[in-house]
C-alpha cells in the first residue's frame, strides 16, 4: 500500500507550509536588519527634511569599527561590538553634523547631493583602509537551533531581539521623553518649534546620535549574520528607503512596519520569482507606494 | 604621447554627451535625475547586441536611443509628479534595477560574463589610424549634440522648460502641460546618454553590467556642477576640467607607493565625493537661479 | 565600483610613456620578444596572479641570461587584470595597442580570458590562460588561445568520479554566476548521471547579495549527500556560512583555489573538517617541474605550485616556438610552431638549457611541462592530472591522485 493521493497532497502541503515558515523566519531576519536602518532614516528624513542617501553607510561604519576591534585587535566580539558602536558614533555623528547641519546650504536637493558625496567618501575611505574583500568577524560559525521548519542560530535570535529592543527603545524615547516630543514637534513644524524656544540644535544632535546608534547596531548584526564589505550599506539604500517610505516618512513606527512588509514580501517572492530578482521587490514596492499612496501605508509627515 | 591624448579626448567626448543630457534634465528643467547611467547602459547594450547580430552601427545606435527614450517615458510617467527627492531616489532605484536585469537576464545579455568582441564601425580609413578615426566619430557626435542642445535651450521649448524649473505652479497656471514638457526633456537627455553608451561600447569593445553603476551618474553630476548646471558650454568644459583634475591623482602612485590600481580608484572616488560637497556649497546655481529652495516642487501632489 | 575611464587612461598613459621611451631606442625595441603578462594582482585571484607573475619574471631572467631567444631579450610588460574582465580588457588593449606585445600570458579568471581573447585574436597573437570554463575549448579563436589548466568539463568528471568512489549518490550545486561556475553547472550533471548519481538542486548565486538562506534551503531540499561548490574564496566563505547556519547536511566538495588557507581560516578549522578539495597536480617527475621548482624556491623560499608550474610552461612554450621559428616573433609564426615544440614525437626536454641547443640544431623536440605533459589538442587544451584532498585539522591531506587517463566520463 503506497502513499495515496490524499497523503501526497498532505505531504506537499506540509512541505509548502514548512517552506513558508522558513521564508517567514528569513523575512523577519531581513526585516530586523532593514528596520534598524529604516527607523533612523525615517526619523532624520522627518526631522531634518532631506533624504540622506548616506544613512545606510552608518551601518557599514558600525560593522567595520567592530571588525577593527574584533578581527584586527583581537578583542572578544561582545566588547568589540560596543566599542564598534562607539567608534561609529565618533565618526558618524560629527560627519553628519558637519555635512548636513553646519554647511551653508538649505534645500532638499543640495543636501541630497551632499549626502551622495558623503556616501562616496565614507565607502571609499573604508575601501582604502580595509580593502575590497568580503570580511567576517572572528566568531566561530554557529549551528542552528531547530524547531520543526524553523532554523535559527543564536546570533540570528540575537538579531531579532536586539532589533526589537532598540526599536522599542526609540518608541519609548519618542513618546515618553521631552526630547522625543521636541523631535516630533520639529518633524511637524520646524519653524514653530524653534519659535516656541526648543533647542533645535541639541535636538538634531540627539537625532543623529539615535540614527547612527541604530544603524551601526544594524550593521554589526548584518556583519555577524552575513558579510562585511564596503558597499554593504549602499546596497541596502533602496530597501531601507522603501521601508521608510512605506511606513510614512517621519513615522519611525511605520518604518518598522515598512521593514516587515519589505522583508517578508521579498522572501516569500522567491516561491514564484527567481531569487536573483529579490532586490527588485523593494524598488517596486517603493515605486507603487509613491505613485498611489505617497504618505505611506500608515501615513507620515 | 599622441596615443594618450587621443584616448583622453575620446573618453572626454563620450562623457560630454552624458553631461549634456544631464544638463538638459537638471540644468534646464530642474529634474533631479540620479539614474542617468540607465540610459547609457541601454544604449551600450542595444548597440553591442545588435551589431553582433549583424545590424549596421547606426541602426543599432538608433535602436538604443529609442529604447532609452521609451525607458525615460516609462520612468517619467510613473515618477515625475513626485517630490524632487522621491524622484531622485526612484531614478536611482531604476538604474540599479536595470543593472540587476542586465546581470540576471543571462539569455539576452550574457549576464556577468559580459559581451566581448564588439565590432568597431568604419575602422578602416586609408591613412588614418583606427583610434584617431574613432575619435573623429566621437567628435562629430559631440558637435551635433552640442548644437542640438544649444538650439533646444534657446527655443521656446527651452524657455518653457526653464520656467517649469523655476516655478512649476506658475507654469501650470499659464496652461502649460508640465508633465509633457518634463517628459520631453527627459527623452532628449536619455537619447544623448544612449548615443554615449553606444560609442562607449564600440570603443572598449566589451560591456558588462558592472560598468553601469551609479558611480557614472554621479561622476556626470560632478562634471555638470563644475561647469555650472544651466549651461551647455559649461557641460563641455566642466567635463574637460573634471577629467584633467582627476588625471592628476594618477601621479599619486609615484609619491605613495602603497597605492595599487583599486586603491587609486578609491582615492579618486573620495575626491569626487569631496568635490560634490564643495561644489554644491559654493555653486549657488543649484536649486534654480541662485535661490536655494526650501519647499519641494510638486505638481498636484 | 570602478571608474572605468580613469583607469583606461591611466594604463594608456603608462603605456605611452613606455612606448615613448621605446621610440628613442628604436632598434632595441625591434630586437626584443615582448611578452604581455596579464594576471590578477588584486581581487579574488590575486594570490595566483602574483605567483604566476613571479614565475614569468624568474624564467625570463634565466632565458635572458642564457642569451635570450634567437638573440632577442625577453621584455615583460605586466598589467593587473584585477580578476575583473573590465580591467582585463583595458589592460589587454594597452598591451596590444601601446606595447605591441607578441603574446599575452596568464589570464586566470575565465571571464577575463573570454573578454580578452577577441582582442588577441584580432591582433593575431597567441594567448595562454589558466582558466577553466569549457567555453574556452570551443571558442572561435583561430587557434590563438591555449590553456594549460583543466576545463570545468574535465574537473566535473573528476568530481563525479570522486563522488562515486566515496559513495555519494545525490548532489546539489552551489555555483557562482560567472563562466567558470556556469561551466561547472553545465558539465557536472551528465557526468554524475553516468556514474549513477543525481543532481537534486542547483543555486546560481551573485556575489554581494544580502542573503542566500532561501536559495540554499530550496536547492538543498533534496537532502543531497554532497554539495559541489563552484565559486571563489570570498563568496565561498559567505555561502558556506549560510549553509552551516542552516544546519543542513551534506559534505562539501570544491576546487583548491576556493578552499585555500584563507577559506579555512575564514570558516574555522573545525567547520572545515572533512571538506573535499580537488586541484590540478603538477607534473612532479618532469625536469621542467624540477627546474621551475628550483627557480621558485631560490627566489621565494616556497615550492612551485600548480599555477607557478603553468606560468613556467606558458613562457617556455612561447620562447621555444619563437626559437623554432628562427626568431620570428609574428603571432602566426609562433602559432605555427607551438605544437611542433610541445607534442610528440621528439626529444623530451624540460628546461631551456636542454631544449634551446636541440632546437637550434634543428632537432624535433617534445616539451614536457611542469604542470602537465603539455600536449595541446586541437582546441588548444592540455591534459592535466588531479589531486584529491580532504581537509584534516585545517590542512589539505592527500587522499588520492587521479590521472587524466583514468577519467572515463570526460
Amino acid at each position: 500500500m503506497g502513499a495515496g493521493p490524499r497523503d501526497q497532497v498532505r505531504g506537499a502541503a506540509d512541505q509548502l507550509i514548512g517552506e513558508l515558515v522558513h521564508l517567514t523566519v528569513t523575512g523577519l531576519l531581513v526585516a530586523s536588519l532593514l528596520a534598524l536602518g529604516a527607523v533612523g532614516l525615517s526619523l532624520t528624513f522627518g526631522v531634518a527634511r532631506f533624504a540622506n542617501v548616506a544613512h545606510p553607510d552608518f551601518m557599514m561604519l558600525g560593522a567595520y569599527a567592530t571588525f577593527a576591534f574584533n578581527a584586527l585587535a583581537g578583542l572578544p566580539f561582545g566588547w568589540s561590538a560596543l566599542l564598534g558602536i562607539a567608534g561609529a558614533l565618533l565618526v558618524g555623528v560629527p560627519v553628519a553634523r558637519l555635512a548636513y547641519d553646519k554647511l551653508p546650504v538649505t534645500g532638499t536637493v543640495q543636501l541630497l547631493v551632499i549626502s551622495i558625496g558623503v556616501s562616496f567618501i565614507l565607502r571609499h575611505a573604508v575601501l582604502l583602509v580595509f580593502g575590497s574583500s568580503l570580511l567576517q568577524f572572528a566568531v566561530p560559525l554557529q549551528r542552528p537551533y531547530v524547531w520543526g521548519p524553523v532554523r535559527l542560530t543564536v546570533y540570528q535570535i540575537l538579531t531579532l531581539v536586539v532589533a526589537a529592543v532598540l526599536v522599542l527603545g526609540v518608541h519609548l524615547l519618542l513618546s515618553r521623553t521631552r526630547l522625543g516630543r521636541t523631535l516630533r514637534a520639529i518633524s511637524d513644524n520646524p519653524v514653530l518649534t524653534e519659535i516656541a524656544g526648543a533647542d533645535v540644535s541639541r535636538a538634531r544632535l540627539a537625532m543623529w546620535t539615535i540614527a547612527v546608534l541604530l544603524a551601526s547596531a544594524g550593521g554589526i548584526l548584518f556583519g555577524l549574520n552575513l558579510v562585511i564589505q564596503p558597499n554593504m550599506g549602499w546596497d541596502l539604500v533602496i530597501p531601507i528607503f522603501a521601508a521608510a517610505i512605506l511606513g510614512g516618512i517621519g513615522n519611525p513606527y511605520g518604518a518598522l512596519g515598512g521593514a516587515l512588509v519589505i522583508g517578508l514580501v521579498q522572501e516569500w517572492s522567491t516561491l514564484v520569482i527567481p531569487a536573483a530578482y529579490k532586490e527588485a521587490i523593494a524598488f517596486t514596492a517603493m515605486a507603487l507606494c509613491l505613485m498611489f499612496r505617497p504618505r505611506g501605508l500608515w501615513g507620515g509627515a | 604621447m599622441t596615443e594618450y591624448l587621443v584616448a583622453l579626448a575620446t573618453i572626454v567626448g563620450i562623457q560630454i554627451l552624458l553631461t549634456l543630457g544631464l544638463t538638459l534634465h537638471y540644468g534646464t528643467t530642474g529634474l533631479v535625475n540620479f539614474g542617468h547611467v540607465a540610459f547609457y547602459a541601454l544604449g551600450a547594450y542595444a548597440s553591442a547586441l545588435l551589431t553582433l547580430a549583424g545590424a549596421p552601427f547606426l541602426v543599432a545606435m538608433a535602436v538604443g536611443v529609442v529604447l532609452a527614450v521609451l525607458a525615460s517615458a516609462l520612468v517619467g510617467v510613473a515618477t515625475l509628479r513626485l517630490r524632487e527627492d522621491y524622484f531622485a531616489i526612484l531614478t536611482l532605484g531604476f538604474s540599479e534595477l536595470l543593472r540587476l536585469l542586465l546581470l540576471n537576464a543571462r539569455d539576452l545579455t550574457r549576464g556577468a560574463l559580459g559581451i566581448p568582441g564588439i565590432p568597431r564601425p568604419w575602422t578602416h580609413l586609408p591613412g588614418v589610424p583606427d583610434h584617431v578615426a574613432y575619435l573623429g566619430l566621437v567628435l562629430i557626435a559631440v558637435v551635433v549634440a552640442f548644437v542640438l542642445s544649444a538650439v533646444l535651450t534657446r527655443s521656446p521649448l527651452g524657455r518653457t522648460l526653464r520656467a517649469i524649473r523655476d516655478d512649476d505652479q506658475a507654469a501650470m497656471a499659464l496652461g502649460k502641460d508640465v508633465l509633457r514638457f518634463r517628459l520631453t526633456s527627459l527623452a532628449w537627455g536619455a537619447g544623448l546618454a544612449a548615443v554615449a553608451g553606444s560609442l562607449w561600447a564600440h570603443y572598449v569593445t566589451y560591456v558588462v553590467p558592472d560598468q553601469f553603476t551609479p558611480e557614472i551618474t554621479f561622476y556626470t553630476w560632478m562634471a555638470m556642477i563644475i561647469g555650472g548646471p544651466g549651461s551647455m558650454r559649461g557641460a563641455v568644459w566642466g567635463t574637460a576640467i573634471l577629467m584633467v583634475v582627476l588625471e592628476g591623482t594618477r601621479f599619486a602612485k609615484d609619491v605613495i607607493p602603497m597605492l595599487d590600481a583599486p586603491r587609486l580608484a578609491a582615492l579618486r572616488q573620495i575626491v569626487i565625493g569631496l568635490g560634490l560637497i564643495v561644489m554644491t556649497v559654493y555653486v549657488r546655481k543649484l536649486g534654480g537661479r541662485g535661490r536655494p529652495r526650501t519647499a519641494p516642487a510638486t505638481v498636484g501632489a | 565600483m570602478r571608474l572605468n575611464r580613469r583607469q583606461f587612461l591611466a594604463t594608456s598613459l603608462a603605456g605611452s610613456a613606455v612606448a615613448l621611451a621605446g621610440r628613442r631606442v628604436a632598434h632595441a625595441q625591434a630586437e626584443t620578444l615582448r611578452i604581455g603578462v596579464l594576471t590578477p594582482l588584486t581581487g579574488g585571484g590575486a594570490v595566483y596572479g602574483t605567483t604566476m607573475s613571479r614565475m614569468y619574471t624568474l624564467l625570463a631572467e634565466e632565458i635572458n641570461k642564457a642569451g635570450g631567444v634567437a638573440g632577442k631579450q625577453i621584455q615583460l610588460f605586466t598589467e593587473d587584470d584585477q580578476t575583473n574582465p573590465d580591467a582585463g580588457v583595458r589592460g589587454a588593449r594597452k598591451l596590444v595597442d601601446v606595447n605591441k606585445v607578441h603574446a599575452i600570458l596568464g589570464t586566470w579568471s575565465s571571464a577575463v580570458t573570454l573578454a580578452v581573447a577577441p582582442i588577441a585574436v584580432q591582433a593575431r597573437i597567441p594567448q595562454f590562460c589558466v582558466s577553466s570554463s569549457p567555453v574556452i575549448s570551443t571558442f572561435k579563436d583561430d587557434d590563438f588561445l591555449y590553456r594549460t589548466a583543466y576545463s570545468q568539463a574535465v574537473i566535473a568528471s573528476v568530481y563525479a568520479t570522486t563522488a562515486q568512489k566515496l559513495g555519494f549518490k545525490t548532489a546539489a550545486l552551489l555555483i557562482l554566476n560567472n563562466p567558470y561556475g556556469i561551466g561547472l553547472g553545465d558539465s557536472f550533471p551528465d557526468r554524475f548521471a553516468k556514474v549513477g548519481g543525481q543532481v537534486t538542486g542547483k543555486v546560481i548565486y551573485n556575489p554581494n547579495q544580502s542573503s542566500y538562506r532561501s536559495e540554499i534551503q530550496q536547492a538543498l531540499a533534496g537532502k543531497p549527500d554532497v554539495i559541489l561548490f563552484g565559486g571563489y574564496t570570498p563568496d565561498g566563505i559567505q555561502v558556506f556560512k549560510e549553509w552551516f547556519q542552516l544546519g543542513l547536511g551534506g559534505t562539501w566538495m570544491g576546487p583548491g583555489f576556493a578552499f585555500d588557507q584563507k577559506f579555512v581560516q575564514g570558516i574555522g578549522a573545525q567547520a572545515a573538517e572533512g571538506i573535499i578539495v580537488v586541484e590540478g597536480a603538477p607534473n612532479l617527475q618532469s625536469s621542467a617541474y624540477k627546474n621551475a621548482d628550483k627557480l621558485f624556491r631560490a627566489a621565494h623560499k616556497e615550492e612551485a605550485d600548480f599555477f607557478a608550474a603553468m606560468a613556467y610552461d606558458h613562457l617556455m612554450v612561447v620562447a621555444l616556438s619563437v626559437l623554432a621559428a628562427k626568431g620570428d616573433t609574428a603571432g602566426d609564426a609562433i602559432k605555427a610552431n607551438i605544437r611542433k615544440v610541445t607534442n610528440p614525437p621528439g626529444k623530451v626536454v624540460g628546461s631551456w638549457a636542454e631544449a634551446a641547443p636541440a632546437v637550434r640544431a634543428g632537432e624535433k623536440i617534445n616539451y614536457e611541462g611542469a604542470s602537465s605533459a603539455i600536449d595541446f589538442d586541437d582546441n588548444g587544451d592540455a591534459k592535466t592530472d588531479f589531486g584529491v584532498y580532504r581537509i584534516k585539522a585545517g590542512k589539505w591531506a592527500l587522499d588520492r591522485v587521479i590521472k587524466f587517463g583514468e577519467l572515463q566520463t570526460s
